[in-house]
Protein backbone atom coordinates (compact mmCIF):
# COMPACT_ATOMS: atom_id res chain seq x y z
CA UNK A 1 0.00 0.00 0.00
CA UNK A 2 1.50 3.21 -0.87
CA UNK A 3 1.40 5.60 1.58
CA UNK A 4 3.56 8.30 0.31
CA UNK A 5 4.32 9.73 -2.93
CA UNK A 6 5.97 12.41 -4.86
CA UNK A 7 5.43 13.25 -8.52
CA UNK A 8 8.21 15.39 -10.60
CA UNK A 9 9.10 17.77 -7.78
CA UNK A 10 11.35 20.86 -8.90
CA UNK A 11 12.35 22.66 -5.87
CA UNK A 12 14.08 26.01 -6.09
CA UNK A 13 16.37 27.71 -3.51
CA UNK A 14 16.23 31.57 -5.04
CA UNK A 15 18.03 31.12 -8.76
CA UNK A 16 19.68 27.64 -7.89
CA UNK A 17 17.65 25.23 -8.88
CA UNK A 18 17.76 22.20 -6.36
CA UNK A 19 15.81 19.13 -7.01
CA UNK A 20 14.63 18.53 -10.81
CA UNK A 21 11.42 16.22 -11.63
CA UNK A 22 12.15 13.70 -8.62
CA UNK A 23 9.50 11.37 -7.82
CA UNK A 24 9.50 8.45 -5.45
CA UNK A 25 7.16 6.41 -3.29
CA UNK A 26 7.31 4.74 0.11
CA UNK A 27 4.83 2.05 1.10
CA UNK A 28 3.84 0.59 4.48
CA UNK A 29 6.59 -1.41 5.91
CA UNK A 30 8.91 -0.31 3.55
CA UNK A 31 12.81 1.70 3.41
CA UNK A 32 13.21 3.62 0.74
CA UNK A 33 16.75 5.29 0.87
CA UNK A 34 18.47 8.35 -0.91
CA UNK A 35 21.73 8.22 -1.66
CA UNK A 36 23.92 10.90 -3.06
CA UNK A 37 26.93 13.31 -2.79
CA UNK A 38 27.07 16.38 -0.66
CA UNK A 39 24.48 18.90 -1.93
CA UNK A 40 22.92 16.37 -4.40
CA UNK A 41 19.69 17.44 -3.08
CA UNK A 42 18.97 14.61 -0.43
CA UNK A 43 18.38 17.28 2.32
CA UNK A 44 16.16 19.40 -0.24
CA UNK A 45 13.87 16.58 -1.07
CA UNK A 46 13.01 15.67 2.45
CA UNK A 47 12.09 19.00 3.60
CA UNK A 48 10.19 19.33 0.20
CA UNK A 49 7.82 16.50 1.72
CA UNK A 50 8.09 17.31 5.13
CA UNK A 51 6.83 20.76 3.72
CA UNK A 52 9.66 23.37 4.85
CA UNK A 53 10.18 23.67 0.82
CA UNK A 54 7.30 24.77 -1.85
CA UNK A 55 7.88 22.55 -5.10
CA UNK A 56 8.02 24.90 -8.15
CA UNK A 57 6.46 22.00 -10.33
CA UNK A 58 5.66 18.87 -8.94
CA UNK A 59 3.16 17.27 -6.26
CA UNK A 60 3.41 15.67 -3.43
CA UNK A 61 0.64 13.09 -1.90
CA UNK A 62 -0.36 10.98 1.13
CA UNK A 63 -2.47 8.58 1.34
CA UNK A 64 -3.43 9.61 -2.68
CA UNK A 65 -4.21 12.97 -1.39
CA UNK A 66 -2.47 15.98 -2.72
CA UNK A 67 -0.89 17.76 0.65
CA UNK A 68 1.61 19.81 -1.62
CA UNK A 69 0.96 23.31 -0.29
CA UNK A 70 -0.15 21.78 2.89
CA UNK A 71 2.32 23.51 5.82
CA UNK A 72 5.29 21.41 7.53
CA UNK A 73 2.88 21.59 11.15
CA UNK A 74 -0.23 20.01 9.07
CA UNK A 75 2.07 16.84 8.14
CA UNK A 76 2.37 15.72 11.04
CA UNK A 77 -1.31 14.95 11.57
CA UNK A 78 -1.60 13.62 8.33
CA UNK A 79 1.59 11.15 9.38
CA UNK A 80 4.51 12.10 8.08
CA UNK A 81 7.33 13.55 10.64
CA UNK A 82 10.95 14.69 9.75
CA UNK A 83 14.19 13.51 11.93
CA UNK A 84 16.48 16.86 10.69
CA UNK A 85 19.85 16.93 9.99
CA UNK A 86 21.81 17.57 12.74
CA UNK A 87 19.28 16.17 15.00
CA UNK A 88 17.66 19.86 16.50
CA UNK A 89 16.77 19.03 19.78
CA UNK A 90 15.74 21.85 21.60
CA UNK A 91 18.65 23.15 23.54
CA UNK A 92 16.69 24.96 26.30
CA UNK A 93 14.57 22.02 26.85
CA UNK A 94 15.46 18.95 28.88
CA UNK A 95 15.33 15.67 27.31
CA UNK A 96 11.65 14.68 28.58
CA UNK A 97 10.75 18.28 27.44
CA UNK A 98 12.18 17.15 24.08
CA UNK A 99 10.30 14.07 23.85
CA UNK A 100 6.87 15.86 24.60
CA UNK A 101 7.58 17.48 22.02
CA UNK A 102 6.73 15.07 20.15
CA UNK A 103 3.57 14.46 21.78
CA UNK A 104 2.22 18.08 21.00
CA UNK A 105 0.33 17.48 17.96
CA UNK A 106 1.33 13.97 16.95
CA UNK A 107 -1.61 11.37 15.89
CA UNK A 108 -2.59 8.89 18.77
CA UNK A 109 -0.98 5.29 18.47
CA UNK A 110 1.44 2.83 19.83
CA UNK A 111 4.27 4.88 20.77
CA UNK A 112 4.30 6.91 24.12
CA UNK A 113 6.82 7.33 26.56
CA UNK A 114 7.06 4.25 28.09
CA UNK A 115 7.82 2.44 25.07
CA UNK A 116 10.27 5.27 24.35
CA UNK A 117 12.10 4.28 27.78
CA UNK A 118 11.80 0.59 26.75
CA UNK A 119 13.85 1.09 23.49
CA UNK A 120 16.27 3.66 25.47
CA UNK A 121 16.47 2.79 28.70
CA UNK A 122 19.31 5.33 29.51
CA UNK A 123 16.56 8.07 28.79
CA UNK A 124 14.59 7.76 31.79
CA UNK A 125 17.44 8.07 34.16
CA UNK A 126 18.62 11.17 31.88
CA UNK A 127 14.96 13.00 31.42
CA UNK A 128 16.02 15.96 33.27
CA UNK A 129 19.51 16.54 31.31
CA UNK A 130 19.44 19.16 29.23
CA UNK A 131 19.49 17.87 25.90
CA UNK A 132 22.20 20.03 24.94
CA UNK A 133 24.51 18.05 27.02
CA UNK A 134 23.83 14.92 25.39
CA UNK A 135 26.77 13.17 23.10
CA UNK A 136 25.59 13.02 19.43
CA UNK A 137 24.15 9.16 19.56
CA UNK A 138 22.30 10.37 22.61
CA UNK A 139 21.03 13.19 20.65
CA UNK A 140 19.80 10.94 17.85
CA UNK A 141 18.19 8.98 20.13
CA UNK A 142 16.54 11.76 21.42
CA UNK A 143 15.40 12.73 17.92
CA UNK A 144 14.24 9.61 16.84
CA UNK A 145 12.04 9.27 19.21
CA UNK A 146 10.44 12.48 19.52
CA UNK A 147 9.66 11.98 15.92
CA UNK A 148 8.44 8.33 17.05
CA UNK A 149 5.70 10.05 19.37
CA UNK A 150 4.41 11.64 17.13
CA UNK A 151 3.11 8.07 15.86
CA UNK A 152 4.30 9.25 12.05
CA UNK A 153 2.89 6.42 8.99
CA UNK A 154 6.31 7.30 7.34
CA UNK A 155 9.34 8.24 9.02
CA UNK A 156 11.79 11.10 6.75
CA UNK A 157 15.13 10.57 8.08
CA UNK A 158 17.98 12.79 7.35
CA UNK A 159 21.63 11.75 7.90
CA UNK A 160 21.08 10.26 11.25
CA UNK A 161 24.56 8.92 10.96
CA UNK A 162 25.77 12.30 10.93
CA UNK A 163 28.72 12.83 13.06
CA UNK A 164 28.18 9.34 15.16
CA UNK A 165 30.17 7.09 16.09
CA UNK A 166 30.27 3.34 14.68
CA UNK A 167 28.71 2.11 17.72
CA UNK A 168 26.18 4.62 18.30
CA UNK A 169 25.15 4.26 14.44
CA UNK A 170 25.02 0.81 15.19
CA UNK A 171 22.31 1.73 17.60
CA UNK A 172 20.32 4.00 16.06
CA UNK A 173 20.54 1.38 12.88
CA UNK A 174 19.48 -1.31 15.27
CA UNK A 175 16.03 -0.19 15.79
CA UNK A 176 15.10 0.42 12.61
CA UNK A 177 13.90 -3.11 11.82
CA UNK A 178 11.21 -2.99 14.44
CA UNK A 179 9.69 -0.03 13.06
CA UNK A 180 9.43 -1.50 9.76
CA UNK A 181 7.92 -4.81 10.96
CA UNK A 182 5.22 -2.22 12.78
CA UNK A 183 4.24 -1.28 9.12
CA UNK A 184 6.01 2.27 9.78
CA UNK A 185 7.22 3.53 6.21
CA UNK A 186 10.94 4.63 6.32
CA UNK A 187 12.24 7.73 3.67
CA UNK A 188 16.02 7.55 4.52
CA UNK A 189 19.07 9.94 3.72
CA UNK A 190 22.08 8.75 4.20
CA UNK A 191 25.76 9.60 2.83
CA UNK A 192 26.92 6.06 4.03
CA UNK A 193 26.11 4.30 1.00
CA UNK A 194 27.14 1.01 2.57
CA UNK A 195 24.72 1.46 5.34
CA UNK A 196 22.01 2.27 3.32
CA UNK A 197 22.43 -0.88 0.66
CA UNK A 198 22.20 -2.52 3.73
CA UNK A 199 18.58 -1.67 5.34
CA UNK A 200 17.11 -0.17 1.95
CA UNK A 201 14.57 -2.49 0.41
CA UNK A 202 14.76 0.61 -2.56
CA UNK A 203 17.58 2.68 -3.29
CA UNK A 204 17.19 5.95 -5.45
CA UNK A 205 20.32 7.93 -6.53
CA UNK A 206 20.39 11.75 -7.01
CA UNK A 207 23.32 13.52 -8.31
CA UNK A 208 23.43 17.80 -8.98
CA UNK A 209 19.41 17.42 -8.18
CA UNK A 210 18.20 15.08 -10.42
CA UNK A 211 17.68 11.56 -10.67
CA UNK A 212 20.34 9.18 -11.72
CA UNK A 213 19.41 5.24 -10.42
CA UNK A 214 16.55 3.78 -8.57
CA UNK A 215 16.37 -0.16 -7.95
CA UNK A 216 16.65 -2.98 -5.34
CA UNK A 217 20.46 -2.92 -3.37
CA UNK A 218 20.68 -6.97 -4.16
CA UNK A 219 20.06 -6.01 -8.06
CA UNK A 220 22.53 -3.20 -8.30
CA UNK A 221 25.78 -3.67 -8.46
CA UNK A 222 28.71 -1.18 -7.27
CA UNK A 223 30.02 0.39 -10.76
CA UNK A 224 26.28 0.94 -11.35
CA UNK A 225 26.07 2.97 -7.87
CA UNK A 226 29.17 4.36 -8.28
CA UNK A 227 28.78 5.83 -11.55
CA UNK A 228 24.92 7.51 -10.38
CA UNK A 229 26.73 8.74 -7.47
CA UNK A 230 29.80 10.52 -8.35
CA UNK A 231 28.63 10.79 -12.15
CA UNK A 232 31.83 9.67 -13.72
CA UNK A 233 31.51 8.29 -17.24
CA UNK A 234 31.74 4.91 -17.31
CA UNK A 235 34.90 5.34 -20.18
CA UNK A 236 37.00 7.39 -18.14
CA UNK A 237 36.18 4.75 -15.25
CA UNK A 238 37.21 1.66 -17.35
CA UNK A 239 40.42 3.71 -18.30
CA UNK A 240 41.58 4.25 -15.18
CA UNK A 241 41.28 0.78 -14.62
CA UNK B 1 16.68 57.32 54.39
CA UNK B 2 19.21 54.99 54.82
CA UNK B 3 20.54 52.42 53.15
CA UNK B 4 19.05 49.67 54.41
CA UNK B 5 15.93 51.11 53.42
CA UNK B 6 17.12 52.63 50.16
CA UNK B 7 17.98 49.14 48.90
CA UNK B 8 14.38 47.05 50.41
CA UNK B 9 12.55 50.45 48.16
CA UNK B 10 15.00 49.46 45.26
CA UNK B 11 13.53 46.13 45.38
CA UNK B 12 9.94 47.12 45.65
CA UNK B 13 10.55 49.23 42.66
CA UNK B 14 12.72 46.80 41.27
CA UNK B 15 9.85 44.41 40.45
CA UNK B 16 8.21 46.74 38.74
CA UNK B 17 10.81 47.05 36.45
CA UNK B 18 11.25 43.92 35.67
CA UNK B 19 7.23 43.24 35.23
CA UNK B 20 7.34 46.16 33.09
CA UNK B 21 10.43 44.78 30.85
CA UNK B 22 9.52 41.02 30.53
CA UNK B 23 7.11 41.73 28.16
CA UNK B 24 9.98 43.43 26.07
CA UNK B 25 12.25 39.90 26.84
CA UNK B 26 9.87 37.50 26.22
CA UNK B 27 9.30 39.14 22.79
CA UNK B 28 12.58 38.96 21.76
CA UNK B 29 13.20 35.66 23.14
CA UNK B 30 10.77 34.14 21.15
CA UNK B 31 10.51 35.92 18.44
CA UNK B 32 13.48 38.20 17.94
CA UNK B 33 10.97 41.45 17.99
CA UNK B 34 12.24 44.62 19.35
CA UNK B 35 9.07 46.49 20.12
CA UNK B 36 9.73 49.97 20.50
CA UNK B 37 5.85 50.41 20.94
CA UNK B 38 6.08 48.42 24.71
CA UNK B 39 6.55 51.62 26.98
CA UNK B 40 3.38 53.57 24.34
CA UNK B 41 1.20 50.20 25.24
CA UNK B 42 1.89 50.46 29.22
CA UNK B 43 0.73 53.96 28.70
CA UNK B 44 -2.19 52.50 26.28
CA UNK B 45 -3.23 51.06 29.57
CA UNK B 46 -3.13 53.58 31.78
CA UNK B 47 -5.51 55.39 29.82
CA UNK B 48 -7.84 53.13 29.16
CA UNK B 49 -8.30 52.16 32.65
CA UNK B 50 -8.73 55.96 33.41
CA UNK B 51 -11.89 55.43 30.96
CA UNK B 52 -12.93 52.54 32.54
CA UNK B 53 -12.99 53.85 35.59
CA UNK B 54 -15.15 56.58 34.29
CA UNK B 55 -17.72 54.65 33.06
CA UNK B 56 -17.83 51.68 35.83
CA UNK B 57 -16.97 53.07 39.13
CA UNK B 58 -14.96 50.44 39.59
CA UNK B 59 -11.81 51.61 42.15
CA UNK B 60 -8.59 52.09 40.61
CA UNK B 61 -7.10 49.29 42.80
CA UNK B 62 -9.17 46.50 40.98
CA UNK B 63 -9.49 47.77 37.12
CA UNK B 64 -6.33 45.27 36.13
CA UNK B 65 -9.06 42.88 36.27
CA UNK B 66 -10.70 44.27 33.01
CA UNK B 67 -7.61 46.19 31.29
CA UNK B 68 -5.23 42.99 31.31
CA UNK B 69 -7.80 40.87 29.57
CA UNK B 70 -8.19 43.18 26.89
CA UNK B 71 -4.65 43.89 26.29
CA UNK B 72 -4.16 39.78 26.50
CA UNK B 73 -6.60 39.07 23.88
CA UNK B 74 -5.14 42.34 21.81
CA UNK B 75 -1.58 41.38 21.91
CA UNK B 76 -2.35 37.99 20.51
CA UNK B 77 -4.74 38.90 17.59
CA UNK B 78 -2.33 41.76 17.36
CA UNK B 79 0.52 39.71 16.53
CA UNK B 80 -1.26 37.35 14.26
CA UNK B 81 -2.75 40.05 12.11
CA UNK B 82 -0.03 42.98 12.13
CA UNK B 83 3.26 41.99 13.53
CA UNK B 84 2.89 38.36 11.58
CA UNK B 85 2.92 40.20 8.33
CA UNK B 86 6.01 42.45 8.69
CA UNK B 87 7.91 39.34 10.46
CA UNK B 88 7.68 37.52 7.05
CA UNK B 89 9.64 40.24 5.22
CA UNK B 90 12.28 40.53 7.74
CA UNK B 91 13.66 42.15 11.14
CA UNK B 92 13.74 45.70 9.73
CA UNK B 93 10.11 45.58 8.64
CA UNK B 94 9.30 44.94 12.29
CA UNK B 95 11.53 47.53 14.26
CA UNK B 96 9.71 50.17 11.57
CA UNK B 97 6.12 48.56 12.44
CA UNK B 98 6.66 48.56 16.18
CA UNK B 99 8.15 52.37 15.84
CA UNK B 100 4.61 53.54 13.83
CA UNK B 101 2.70 51.97 16.08
CA UNK B 102 4.48 53.64 19.04
CA UNK B 103 3.98 56.55 17.18
CA UNK B 104 0.03 55.99 15.98
CA UNK B 105 -0.46 55.37 19.83
CA UNK B 106 1.36 58.46 21.15
CA UNK B 107 -1.21 60.28 18.72
CA UNK B 108 -4.31 58.43 19.28
CA UNK B 109 -4.19 58.91 23.13
CA UNK B 110 -3.21 63.04 22.54
CA UNK B 111 -5.94 63.04 20.26
CA UNK B 112 -8.67 61.05 22.55
CA UNK B 113 -7.27 62.34 25.94
CA UNK B 114 -5.53 65.76 25.71
CA UNK B 115 -1.44 65.75 26.86
CA UNK B 116 -2.48 66.85 30.03
CA UNK B 117 -0.49 64.14 32.82
CA UNK B 118 -3.03 61.30 34.52
CA UNK B 119 -3.34 59.01 37.02
CA UNK B 120 -4.52 55.92 38.46
CA UNK B 121 -6.48 57.31 41.10
CA UNK B 122 -6.55 54.83 44.18
CA UNK B 123 -7.31 56.74 47.09
CA UNK B 124 -5.72 56.48 50.46
CA UNK B 125 -3.94 53.62 49.28
CA UNK B 126 -1.27 55.80 47.68
CA UNK B 127 0.31 57.42 51.24
CA UNK B 128 -0.24 54.64 53.29
CA UNK B 129 2.39 52.49 54.40
CA UNK B 130 3.83 50.09 57.51
CA UNK B 131 6.29 51.78 59.66
CA UNK B 132 8.59 48.58 60.36
CA UNK B 133 11.24 50.67 62.30
CA UNK B 134 12.09 54.11 62.69
CA UNK B 135 14.15 53.60 60.03
CA UNK B 136 11.82 51.55 57.58
CA UNK B 137 9.14 51.85 56.28
CA UNK B 138 6.99 49.89 53.88
CA UNK B 139 4.46 51.85 51.40
CA UNK B 140 1.58 49.72 50.68
CA UNK B 141 1.83 50.51 47.20
CA UNK B 142 5.72 49.00 46.85
CA UNK B 143 4.54 46.05 48.75
CA UNK B 144 1.50 45.91 46.18
CA UNK B 145 3.83 46.11 43.27
CA UNK B 146 6.52 43.78 44.21
CA UNK B 147 3.70 40.72 45.32
CA UNK B 148 1.53 41.59 41.71
CA UNK B 149 5.29 41.30 39.93
CA UNK B 150 6.14 38.31 41.52
CA UNK B 151 2.93 36.65 41.13
CA UNK B 152 2.53 37.65 37.70
CA UNK B 153 6.51 36.47 36.88
CA UNK B 154 5.90 33.49 38.52
CA UNK B 155 2.72 32.64 36.69
CA UNK B 156 4.47 33.33 33.34
CA UNK B 157 7.48 31.11 34.17
CA UNK B 158 4.70 28.36 35.10
CA UNK B 159 3.45 28.95 32.33
CA UNK B 160 6.14 28.07 30.24
CA UNK B 161 7.63 25.60 32.57
CA UNK B 162 4.60 23.21 33.13
CA UNK B 163 2.17 23.34 30.44
CA UNK B 164 1.78 21.61 27.09
CA UNK B 165 2.09 24.99 25.27
CA UNK B 166 4.17 26.48 26.94
CA UNK B 167 7.32 24.31 26.57
CA UNK B 168 6.04 25.05 22.82
CA UNK B 169 6.59 28.32 23.27
CA UNK B 170 10.17 27.89 24.64
CA UNK B 171 10.74 25.07 21.48
CA UNK B 172 9.64 27.64 18.78
CA UNK B 173 12.21 29.84 20.31
CA UNK B 174 15.08 27.60 20.30
CA UNK B 175 14.19 26.49 16.69
CA UNK B 176 11.36 27.51 15.21
CA UNK B 177 11.51 24.69 12.04
CA UNK B 178 12.20 22.18 14.39
CA UNK B 179 8.92 22.84 16.27
CA UNK B 180 7.41 23.14 12.92
CA UNK B 181 8.65 19.69 12.22
CA UNK B 182 6.43 18.35 15.49
CA UNK B 183 3.40 20.27 14.44
CA UNK B 184 3.77 23.34 16.24
CA UNK B 185 2.06 25.82 14.73
CA UNK B 186 4.60 28.89 15.36
CA UNK B 187 2.34 31.99 14.13
CA UNK B 188 -0.30 30.34 17.34
CA UNK B 189 2.76 30.09 19.75
CA UNK B 190 4.33 33.69 18.77
CA UNK B 191 1.02 34.82 19.33
CA UNK B 192 0.65 33.66 22.79
CA UNK B 193 3.92 34.96 23.43
CA UNK B 194 2.52 38.59 22.26
CA UNK B 195 -0.44 37.91 24.77
CA UNK B 196 1.54 37.12 27.68
CA UNK B 197 3.77 40.70 26.79
CA UNK B 198 1.06 42.44 26.16
CA UNK B 199 -0.96 41.25 29.33
CA UNK B 200 2.57 41.93 31.59
CA UNK B 201 3.12 45.25 30.47
CA UNK B 202 -0.42 46.07 30.46
CA UNK B 203 -0.26 45.08 34.25
CA UNK B 204 3.15 46.96 35.01
CA UNK B 205 1.60 49.99 32.96
CA UNK B 206 -1.50 49.94 35.59
CA UNK B 207 1.40 50.38 38.42
CA UNK B 208 3.04 52.94 36.88
CA UNK B 209 -0.15 54.84 36.51
CA UNK B 210 -0.87 54.39 40.11
CA UNK B 211 2.54 55.20 41.54
CA UNK B 212 3.00 58.75 39.24
CA UNK B 213 1.43 60.89 36.42
CA UNK B 214 1.67 59.35 32.91
CA UNK B 215 0.88 61.54 29.63
CA UNK B 216 0.86 60.40 26.06
CA UNK B 217 4.48 60.89 25.16
CA UNK B 218 5.39 59.07 28.61
CA UNK B 219 6.08 55.47 26.68
CA UNK B 220 9.46 56.08 25.34
CA UNK B 221 11.16 57.11 28.64
CA UNK B 222 10.04 53.64 30.04
CA UNK B 223 10.58 51.80 26.93
CA UNK B 224 14.48 52.91 27.54
CA UNK B 225 14.00 51.16 31.36
CA UNK B 226 13.01 48.51 29.68
CA UNK B 227 16.08 47.83 27.36
CA UNK B 228 18.17 48.63 30.43
CA UNK B 229 16.53 45.57 32.51
CA UNK B 230 16.50 43.30 29.53
CA UNK B 231 20.39 43.66 28.48
CA UNK B 232 21.67 44.10 31.73
CA UNK B 233 19.90 40.88 32.81
CA UNK B 234 20.75 38.98 28.98
CA UNK B 235 18.17 39.32 25.93
CA UNK B 236 15.60 37.40 25.82
CA UNK B 237 16.19 35.34 29.60
CA UNK B 238 13.00 36.04 31.70
CA UNK B 239 15.11 35.24 34.91
CA UNK B 240 18.06 37.87 33.80
CA UNK B 241 15.20 40.05 33.10
CA UNK B 242 14.10 39.94 37.00
CA UNK B 243 17.76 40.28 38.23
CA UNK B 244 18.00 43.81 35.61
CA UNK B 245 14.97 45.05 37.14
CA UNK B 246 16.32 44.64 40.42
CA UNK B 247 19.55 45.95 39.82
CA UNK B 248 17.91 49.15 37.99
CA UNK B 249 15.56 49.73 41.12
CA UNK B 250 18.88 49.65 43.70
CA UNK B 251 20.30 51.64 41.16
CA UNK B 252 17.93 54.31 41.15
CA UNK B 253 16.97 54.21 44.99
CA UNK B 254 20.42 54.22 45.84
CA UNK B 255 21.50 56.69 43.39
CA UNK B 256 18.63 58.93 45.19
CA UNK B 257 20.62 58.89 48.33
CA UNK B 258 23.23 61.09 47.21
CA UNK B 259 20.73 63.47 45.06
CA UNK B 260 18.00 62.66 43.53
CA UNK B 261 19.07 63.67 39.55
CA UNK B 262 21.90 61.12 40.64
CA UNK B 263 19.24 58.68 41.34
CA UNK B 264 17.70 59.37 37.81
CA UNK B 265 21.01 58.23 36.17
CA UNK B 266 23.01 56.33 37.86
CA UNK B 267 20.66 53.04 36.41
CA UNK B 268 21.68 54.26 32.86
CA UNK B 269 25.23 54.16 34.30
CA UNK B 270 25.16 50.94 35.56
CA UNK B 271 23.37 49.81 32.28
CA UNK B 272 26.55 51.10 30.49
CA UNK B 273 29.21 49.08 32.97
CA UNK B 274 27.47 45.93 32.16
CA UNK B 275 27.70 46.08 28.67
CA UNK B 276 30.82 47.24 28.84
CA UNK B 277 32.03 44.19 31.25
CA UNK B 278 29.53 41.71 30.06
CA UNK B 279 28.65 42.89 26.36
CA UNK B 280 25.62 40.09 26.60
CA UNK B 281 24.41 40.70 30.32
CA UNK B 282 24.80 38.93 33.13
CA UNK B 283 23.16 35.99 32.19
CA UNK B 284 23.71 35.92 28.78
CA UNK B 285 22.33 31.85 28.87
CA UNK B 286 19.57 31.86 25.73
CA UNK B 287 16.75 30.25 27.24
CA UNK B 288 13.41 31.87 28.48
CA UNK B 289 13.24 30.09 32.02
Amino acid sequence: MTLLEARGLTVCHGQLEALRDVSLSVSAGEVVAIIGANGAGKSTLLRTIAGLHTPVVGSVLMDGRDITHLGPEKRVAAGIVLVPEGRRLFASLNVEENLLAGLYRGRPGAWDMAKVFELFPWMRDRRRQPASQLSGGEQQAVALSRALLANPRVLLLDEPSLGLSPLALRRIYAVLPALVSSGLGILLVEQDVRQALKVADRLQCLLEGRQTLEGVPSELDVEEIETAYFGIAQTTRNAGA
Amino acid sequence: MNVLNAIIQGLLLGGLFALFACGLSLMFGVMEVINLAHGDIAVAAVYLALSVMAVTHIPGIWVFVIVVPIFVVGGYFGQRLFLQRSLDSGPITTLLVTFGLSVVLQNVLLEVYSANSQSVNIGSLVSGSVQISSQIELPYLSMIFLGTAVVALGAVNLFLSRTATGRMVRAVADDREAAQLVGADYRHLFGIAAALAAGTVALAGLALGMYTSISPSSGPSYLLYGFAAVVIGGLGSLWGTLIGGMVLGLATTLGSLVDPDFGAMLPYLVFLAVLAVRPRGLFPKRALV
